[in-house]
């Protein structure tokens, strides 16, 4: 296409205007400063220097370039108490449990270990850590980028069923034209890898052999696995080699016809950007033919990503009359940032429902009263995001599958000395005022403890049938609650769920894998 | 357009007041090692030489490339890019003549592909 005369002028109108914001741009915050008194030599509990004192003074100063920045390091040999100075007034600065957590000398501790301990020790009512989310990782891994969607594998995504022996690890779904497609289907248990016995075995080894091999780091890695595609079939071996994959965030889309109208059907697995125009185009793909009268939105495998796209999700399922003018989420940092965001230094300002495309395209609308939503551990984040968005403008969600991750809560990474922190900084509230879900949420027949509950129905994952099967357990149950039908037995207390990367085990189960942190890292439990 | 849009577009245009040819949306016919390889170079550069990992038909269907922080292993990593504030990077490719240039959004900069084959996007595709 060519570039059309209009962009020639508007263009060269807007090119400086935009150009002198981002040069006006700046602020964020100094960090600390609660206390003008430096610890003369030494720690002095409740009084903080601001982050910046302490900024830059590595116990291994970095040289060259910044890659997230251009410009050259500005570090200085330094101590790890100093370090742990930086993290301590950072923490104290942003954390949004700051007054929560024990001042401790740091002093007398490694950096990593002091990290860890600048968290709060609160359980929320369930009597799970309140802060699952407190992490680090090197920075010149997390500053790695991906074409949007991109990722090497075989397009296949993995359930842990059981992520201890006897182990049973599954497949969820495979990616179209991939590698695994056509080979592997949902339902098809993992029993061997590279010769390791994925079932009983528990040494570090082979538990790292068997992880290298289901998520292999780089393309062209080639693997053996040993698979049986149904519990009642035989074993059969096959090798697969790791590829490019481009990941389909939305790939299902159907409409069921009911003796009670239609029902629309949607799998959305990644808030990816190659999401927005995938979901514009399923939305107008269930306008088509007269509408529907109800939406299946399935995100039992939707572990979050872009909040925007939440948001025009969200809006699309409502609808204008629902939700112009509203907040979709508002982001609450501590009471020392109450109106500013001190990372940004931008206003705070209520994240609303967003109408258009990032391109300005209007979207499509549903306009639905209420949606039906299948979840499962997985579901987290911003897709967490869409149920309480939706919950704050009076749209009713009904919930069929397991309780949620819990994850209300997001973070400005923080680079020092080569080790990228995350502490949870702010939390989202919906438009009215509710964001207060660390415990996930729960159908309401959820058996024992349990989140938020929502009204729905308790319902394990279907391993046996195909995603958008009417006869796949929480499409089933969602069609035949809007009949008027009761719950079934509840099955989905437990989040049992995991994709590449993802850690969904059960919470009793957390500490016994080692390695890598989704089996093993009971903070991430449900992810 | 959003206004990183505009401004992308205000450069390619400003760039073509001057003398340089009329420029269009452009997508990479057939790719090559050596063209792949270079587009991986190109687009680390634009990210000051952060690694980044592309899809083997990148930009070969459409002009805009989009980039976004990769999500590490562990569930750490989802938990980390869970609830993202921000908006993506993304890469232009414009065909110059017979030039190919990919152009990064934000700012306009742009680098020249030597080993790729470029030829105009097909509507629909930018």
């Amino acid at each position: 296409m060519r570039l059309s005369p209009w962009h020639k002028v508007v263009g060269c109108a807007v090119v400086m205007v935009v150009a002198a914001s981002v040069a006006s741009c700046g602020g964020g915050s100094d960090g600390g400063g609660s206390s003008t008194t430096p610890p003369a030599g030494g720690w002095v509990s409740g009084s903080f220097l601001p982050a910046s004192s302490f900024a830059g003074k590595c116990v291994n100063p970095r040289s060259g370039t910044n890659p997230s920045s251009g410009l050259p390091y500005n570090e200085t040999r330094g101590t790890a108490t100093d370090e742990n100075n930086f993290l301590r007034s950072w923490s104290n600065d942003l954390y949004l449990w700051y007054n929560e957590v024990p001042d401790r000398d740091p002093g007398l501790y490694p950096t990593p270990d002091y990290f860890n301990l600048l968290k709060t020790p609160a359980v929320t009512d369930s009597g799970r850590a309140r802060d699952r989310f407190h992490f680090t990782y090197s920075t010149a891994e997390w500053l790695s980028l991906s074409q949007s969607g991109v990722e090497a594998g075989y397009g296949a995504s993995w359930a842990v069923v059981s992520p201890v022996p006897p182990r049973r690890i599954v497949v969820a779904y495979t990616e179209p034209s991939s590698p695994a497609s056509g080979v592997l289907a949902r339902g098809a248990e993992i029993l061997r890898v590279d010769g390791v016995d994925v079932v009983s075995s528990n040494t570090q080894a082979d538990v790292n052999t068997f992880l290298d091999g289901l998520y292999p780091g780089s393309v062209a890695e080639q693997h053996t696995f040993v698979v049986r595609d149904t519990p009642s079939s035989g074993q059969r071996t096959i090798t697969l080699q790791s590829v490019s994959i481009t990941k389909t965030p939305v790939p299902l889309v159907s409409v069921v016809q009911t003796t009670s109208g239609r029902v629309g059907y949607l799998a959305f697995h990644d808030h990816i950007l190659t999401a927005e125009q995938a979901l514009v185009s399923a939305v107008e793909q269930l306008r088509t033919g007269g509408g529907i009268n109800d939406l299946v939105l399935d995100l039992r495998y939707n572990g979050g990503g872009y909040l925007f796209i939440a948001s025009q999700l969200a809006y699309m399922i409502a609808g204008p009359a629902r939700s112009t003018g509203q907040t979709f989420e508002r982001i609450q940092f501590n009471d020392k940032h109450t109106s500013i965001d001190p990372v940004s230094g931008q206003p705070l300002t209520p994240a609303p429902f967003l109408s258009t495309t990032r391109a300005g395209q209007p979207l499509p609308t549903l306009n639905l009263p209420r949606v039906y939503v299948l979840t499962g551990g997985t579901t987290c984040s911003a897709s967490e995001s869409i149920i309480n968005g939706l919950r704050g403008v009076g749209v009713e969600v009904i919930q069929i599958g397991s309780t949620t991750c819990g994850k209300p809560y997001g973070f400005y990474p923080q680079d020092h000395c080569g080790t990228t922190y995350f502490t949870i900084q702010f939390k989202g509230v919906n438009a009215a005022g509710f964001g207060d879900y660390t415990d996930g949420f729960s159908p309401s027949n959820t058996a024992g403890a349990r989140g938020t509950s929502i009204n729905g129905c308790s319902v394990a994952d279907d391993f046996s049938v195909a995603l958008g099967n009417v006869n796949e357990n929480l499409f089933e149950t969602a069609l035949n609650h809007r009949l008027g039908a009761s719950c079934p037995t509840p099955t989905g207390s437990k989040p049992t769920f995991t994709k590449p990367f993802n850690g969904a085990v059960g919470e009793e189960a957390g500490a016994v894998v080692l390695k890598p942190p989704w089996l093993t890292n009971r903070l991430l439990e449900g992810l | 357009m959003t206004a990183r849009g505009l401004i992308a577009v205000s450069f390619l245009m400003l760039a073509a007041c001057s003398t340089l040819p009329e420029q269009q949306f452009a997508v990479i016919a057939a790719h090559t090692e050596q063209s792949r390889a270079e587009l991986a170079r190109v687009v680390s550069a634009a990210f000051n030489g952060q690694p980044v990992t592309l899809a083997d038909d990148a930009l070969s269907r459409e002009s805009v490339l989009l980039v976004e922080r990769s999500t590490p292993p562990g569930a750490q990593g989802r938990a980390a890019t869970g609830r993202t504030l921000g908006v993506p990077e993304r890469l232009i490719l414009v065909l110059r003549g017979t030039r190919c240039f990919l152009v990064r959004e934000t700012d306009g900069r742009e680098w020249e592909l030597n080993e790729a084959r470029c030829v105009p996007a097909p509507a629909g595709a930018g």
